[in-house]
């Protein structure tokens, strides 16, 4: 029913008017005419919301698998390195794909130490089985951890998922003591390195390869 | 009064509460709080009415009248009609822009941006199914709003030109539909494309028709240029003069006010502007809520069907070397499909079609029947309803049911698993095609409900061709599951039967379906909400945490 429908019925029954048209209507209760408008905008608000959370989703950049940002698809667990075997560069990736004892990892290609100055890009050194970096000279272990030399930390390392199925069975992960490599259940589960996902390498003095031992503090020494 | 003034007259709490009023009295352009409490409660205005001021001050509602006739605001009068097309060209343009920003035209990149906006881009398949659904539904709308306006006679004086613009926009409306049908870059795009343009090399005399062919493509055939320009038109050239022709209708739509329902008022008179007091209804509030209401059911309805019931077809891509069986095109074009199959294209293609439009055009200028009531205009009624129905029967002739018949093997397999699109056998998906090798001469026991849907289907159509075929004997179906490669399928449609001579006949077809082909089957409600929803909500906490 419009309003004039109303005021006209109420004129009709010599209903008198409740209040004088224009006066105080401010303070008093809510009435239903006045709810159900409010709970139709509030439903084009929620909307308008909802499309608008919608816009940002679908206006996010994407990356396309395969090309730096996205994931990589490395293919079955045993389209992996073998353990102890050279790391494998992965040029497009900008990573080093290195399968340890403790489980595959992909080391960003790029020297901790030159992140301030520019990606200068470490490489692998067969005869000593380390990656050194050609600028300032740092080494770290097959499994990524800083030996020696200027760089503040250990290599850092992108995320591993290991898909089984169309399910995420396990990733790298980072917890307080270390970064644990993902578990490969069976040798045809799927390999995929998301290079959107960067894991910090640890300080260098919380190096197990540390050379002097006595710079190095046991992790979780500190905080206990 | 100055802020300190205010400051010293009310108290700070007191002077901010005016200024907050001051705030929104601005940005109504003429209401306060007061007054805007006062109109959602119901009731009536103040003398002189407050709630005029932003029609007359403000920039939104200044096109919109200041109040309707009690008549015409009933539903059944109008039924929203040009409210909803409006709406409708406002959904095309929000889902097109977003559209854009994810879609290159031009062959190389079309195609490909279509299949990442399908699998990579949260709420893409969405907003492309949307934008179709919506193409179709203005489409639809719009020519209801003018089967509306026939029936009611509200085409007649003062309405001619009102009428005039009304067809302008439903051309544009067709065409614009249309150029949007080629950028996909599939094979349902390019050949419908096609076809429509080589209408227009009708045009006599030759020359004409193929210049107006060579501008229309930008090249002999469609290619680059061609997307190209079909992409601007689509997205800026049509819609500019979309708009423009919009506001032209819109005015005299305001101007003259809609035609009141013919009974109450005398033949011959128009009355819809001099509305009596107690017979209006004012813009503010109660149309306003009215509209804004009935926008957000249509709304929620929208994208329920978009979410359940619609899914915008993209077929191969774009081969200019072959031609799919059974090309079509748009719906809304099938009567001229169907004039094509029967007549000369110029006839079909250019002259009836143009008559058609202009007597359109001028049916108000050749209707000299005063009145607009439904009993004095018998002969108007019966003549739009055997249009109607000759529309409807030209559709008809143009889908593949009619005269574009092939042999009944290469229908029957076309029926089950058509060269493009998805038919039943894609529909019910990969994993409901087990392996093996499945007659239609025998009983299977299958526990797989949507697998025996297929067989019963294959049974059907194959008895049903022996049945209308004299050349088509004792026939049997035999289709071949077997696993080519890990996650694909591969799918041999054999027929083999008997002609009227007791010759042996034989047709085989063969296709493969990946276990990731986005069919119906595999996009759902779970999919699009669960799953982008918590996508979404895991990127944007992540966010915000500063992961």
């Amino acid at each position: 029913m419009t309003v004039h429908q109303d005021l006209r019925r109420q004129q009709d029954w010599e209903v008198p008017l409740p209040v004088q048209p224009g006066k105080g209507a401010e303070h008093r209760e809510t009435s239903r005419r006045e709810l159900l408008t409010y709970v139709w905008a509030g439903t084009l608000a929620v909307m308008t919301l909802g499309s608008g959370i919608a816009a940002y989703q679908f206006l996010y950049p994407y990356h396309r698998a395969n090309t730096f940002g996205g994931k990589f698809y490395i293919g079955a667990a045993t389209d992996l390195p073998l353990v102890g075997s050279e790391p494998q560069a992965n040029v497009d990736g900008r990573f080093w794909l290195v399968n340890t004892e403790t489980g595959p990892r992909a080391f960003s290609n790029i020297c901790p130490r030159s992140l301030a100055t520019g990606p200068v890009k470490f490489t692998w050194d067969a005869d000593r089985n380390r990656f050194d970096c050609p600028v300032c000279g740092t080494k770290f272990s097959r499994e990524g951890h800083y030996i020696e030399g200027p760089a503040p930390r250990s290599l850092d390392q992108f995320v591993i998922e290991v898909v089984t199925g169309h399910k995420v069975f396990a990733k790298t992960k980072r917890l307080p003591e270390e970064i644990i490599a993902p578990v490969v259940p069976s040798p045809e589960a799927k390999i995929l390195v998301d290079t959107s996902k960067i894991i910090e390498g640890f300080a260098r003095m919380d190096s197990p390869a540390l050379r002097g031992s006595s710079l190095k503090v046991v992790p979780g020494e500190l905080s206990a | 009064m100055g802020l300190q003034d205010n400051i010293r007259e009310k108290g700070v709490l007191g002077a901010v509460a005016a200024q907050a009023d001051d705030v929104f009295t601005r940005l109504t352009a003429g209401i306060d709080v007061g007054e805007f409490r006062r109109m959602l409660q119901g009731e009536p205005p103040g003398r002189p009415n407050p709630r005029l001021k932003p029609h007359s001050e403000g920039f939104l509602l200044h096109i919109k009248p200041t109040y309707y006739h009690e008549s015409v605001t009933r539903f059944t009068h109008t039924f929203r009609l040009g409210l909803l097309s409006t709406y409708l060209f406002i959904v095309e343009t929000i889902t097109g822009i977003l559209l854009m920003i994810w879609y290159a035209p031009s062959p190389e990149r079309a195609y490909t941006d279509m299949i990442l906006l399908l699998t990579n881009i949260p709420f893409g398949q969405f907003l492309r199914d949307m934008h179709r659904l919506g193409a179709e539904a203005m489409v639809a709308i719009v020519t209801l709003h003018m089967v509306r306006c026939y029936l009611t006679g509200s085409y007649k004086p003062p309405r001619q030109f009102t009428w005039f613009t009304g067809v302008l926009l439903l051309v544009m409306t067709l065409f614009l539909s249309f150029s949007g049908y080629l950028l996909p870059w599939d094979q349902l795009a390019f050949w419908a494309v096609t076809i429509g343009t080589s209408m227009a090399e009708a045009v006599p005399p030759a020359v004409v028709g193929e210049t107006v062919n060579l501008l229309a493509r930008g090249a002999p055939d469609i290619g680059a240029n061609g997307l190209l320009r079909f992409y601007l038109l689509h997205v800026l050239f049509l819609p500019l003069l979309l708009i423009l022709f919009f506001f032209v209708h819109y005015y005299k739509v305001v101007h003259f006010g809609i035609s009141l329902p013919a009974d109450e008022e005398e033949v011959g008179e128009d009355t819809a502007n001099r509305v009596p007091a107690d017979k209006r209804v004012y813009y503010l509030p109660d149309v306003l809520v009215d509209e804004t209401s009935f926008m957000t059911v249509i709304n929620t309805l929208l994208i329920l069907l978009t979410v359940f019931f619609f899914q915008a077809p993209l077929e191969h891509i774009a081969n200019p070397q072959s031609t799919p069986l059974h090309t079509v095109a748009p719906w809304y074009f099938y009567w001229l499909q169907g004039m094509l199959k029967i007549a000369d294209k110029f006839i079909a293609g250019v002259l009836m079609p143009g008559v058609l439009l202009v007597l359109l055009m001028a049916i108000p200028y050749l209707d000299y029947n005063p009145s607009r009531r439904g009993k004095d205009r018998k002969v108007a009624i019966v003549a739009g309803i055997v249009a109607g129905a000759v529309m409807i029967i030209l559709s008809w002739m143009g889908t593949p049911e009619y005269a574009v018949q092939g042999a009944p093997a290469v229908e029957i397999v076309q029926d089950v698993m058509p060269e493009e699109g998805s038919g039943l056998s894609r529909e019910i998906g990969y994993k409901h095609l087990p392996l093996g090798i499945w007659r239609t001469d025998e009983e299977y026991d299958v526990h797989d409900h949507e697998f025996n849907e297929l067989l019963h289907e294959f049974n059907d159509v194959v008895d049903f061709y022996r049945r209308a075929d004299p050349d088509f004997n004792a026939p049997i179906g035999i289709l071949t599951i077997s696993q080519d490669q890990p996650s694909l399928k591969r799918l041999n449609w054999e027929i083999t039967w008997f002609d009227a001579q007791g010759e042996a006949g034989n047709y085989e077809k063969t296709f493969w379906l990946h276990e990731d082909s986005i069919y119906w089957e595999q996009y759902g409600w779970k999919h699009l909400f669960l799953g982008y929803v918590s996508d979404g909500w895991k990127s944007l906490s992540g966010a915000l945490v500063g992961e």
